[in-house]
C-alpha cells in the first residue's frame, strides 16, 4: 500500500479521524473519467487534525478493526471561518481592555 | 511503492533496528506456514509452533526470540516486550526442538487490543551459555543482542493476534 492523501470529514472520536481519499478511474464505455471516494478511519496520535484539514496518510498495522492507516502529516490546514461581527467584537474588547490598563497606571 | 511488512507493522522500531535479512525462517502453526501480519486466533497458536531454518550447514547456529511488543494493551504498552519464548543453539536446516530451551513457551492470550508476536532469530557465533531472564516482561531484544554478542538479526517474522471472544461492548439480555 502507498500513502495517500485525503480531507478530514470527522474528527468526534478520540485519536483517530476519518478521511475521505478521492481518486478518478478512466471509464472505457463513456470514455471519461469517474470520482470516487472512499472513506478511511486513521490514528491521529495528536489529535490535532480538524474537519476540512488535508492530510497524508500512511499505511500501518492493524490498530482496531477498522483502523490501519496513520496521519502522517498535515499538508493544509482548513481555513476557519470567523464572522465580521465576532472579529470585530474582539478588536473592541482588546482596545478597551488597554484603555482600562492606561487609565490604572496614571 | 511496496513497503516491507516489518517496517508497515512498526516491528522495525519498536523491537528491531533496520537489518539486511540473511537466512530464511519458516514458521508452522498445525503445519500452516506463517507470513507476516497474518491474523491468527488464540486458540491456533496454544501449542509451540514448528520453526525451520533453512541451510545445509549444520555448524551454524541460531537462537530464536518470540515477543509481545504491545503488552498488556497496544496503546499503553507497559510491559513491552513481554517475552513468550527463548530457544538457543538452533542448528541450521534443524527444528528448534534440537535447540535448546531457555524458557518455555507460554501461548498467546491478547487481552486488549490487537497485539503483534514477533519472532526473531540470531546467528550466534559459538556455542554459548545464555541465562534465563528472571522475569517475562520488559524484556529487550536489542540489550539482548548486544549482551550476547549476536549482532543483528538475520531474519524475523510476526503475526497479529486477538482476544477470541470480542472486545467489550454492551451485552444484551433478553
Amino acid at each position: 500500500m502507498k500513502p495517500v492523501v485525503g480531507i478530514v470529514v470527522s474528527n468526534k472520536m478520540q485519536k483517530s479521524v476519518v478521511v475521505a481519499v478521492d481518486r478518478l478511474f478512466h471509464n472505457k464505455v463513456y470514455n471519461r473519467y469517474v470520482k470516487r471516494t472512499s472513506k478511511f478511519m486513521a490514528h491521529d496520535e495528536t489529535d490535532d487534525c480538524n474537519i476540512g484539514d488535508r492530510v497524508r496518510l500512511d499505511p500501518s498495522r492493524p490498530l482496531s478493526k477498522n483502523k490501519h492507516w496513520v496521519v502522517a502529516e498535515v499538508l493544509r490546514r482548513a481555513k476557519m471561518y470567523v464572522p465580521p461581527s465576532a472579529a470585530t467584537a474582539s478588536s473592541e474588547l482588546g482596545s478597551t481592555a488597554q484603555q482600562a490598563a492606561t487609565k490604572s497606571s496614571a | 511503492m511496496s513497503r516491507d511488512p516489518l517496517v508497515v507493522g512498526n516491528v522495525v522500531g519498536d523491537i528491531l533496528d533496520p537489518f539486511i535479512k540473511s537466512a530464511s525462517l519458516k514458521i508452522l502453526y498445525n503445519n500452516r506456514e506463517l507470513t507476516n501480519g497474518s491474523d491468527l486466533k488464540p486458540s491456533q497458536v496454544v501449542n509451540e509452533p514448528r520453526i525451520e531454518i533453512a541451510g545445509r550447514d549444520m555448524r551454524n547456529l541460531y537462537t530464536l526470540v518470540m515477543v509481545d511488543p504491545d503488552s498488556p494493551s497496544p496503546s499503553n504498552p507497559t510491559k513491552r516486550e513481554y517475552l513468550h519464548w527463548l530457544v538457543t543453539d538452533i542448528p541450521e536446516s534443524a527444528n528448534a526442538s534440537y535447540g535448546n530451551e531457555i524458557v518455555s513457551y507460554e501461548s498467546p492470550k491478547p487481552t486488549a487490543g490487537i497485539h503483534r508476536f514477533v519472532f526473531v532469530i540470531f546467528r550466534q557465533s559459538v556455542r554459548q551459555t545464555i541465562d534465563a531472564p528472571g522475569w517475562r516482561p520488559n524484556f529487550n531484544s536489542r540489550d539482548f543482542s548486544a549482551l550476547y554478542n549476536l549482532g543483528p538479526p538475520v531474519a524475523s517474522v510476526f503475526f497479529n493476534c486477538q482476544r477470541e471472544t470480542g472486545c467489550g461492548g454492551r451485552r444484551y439480555i433478553r
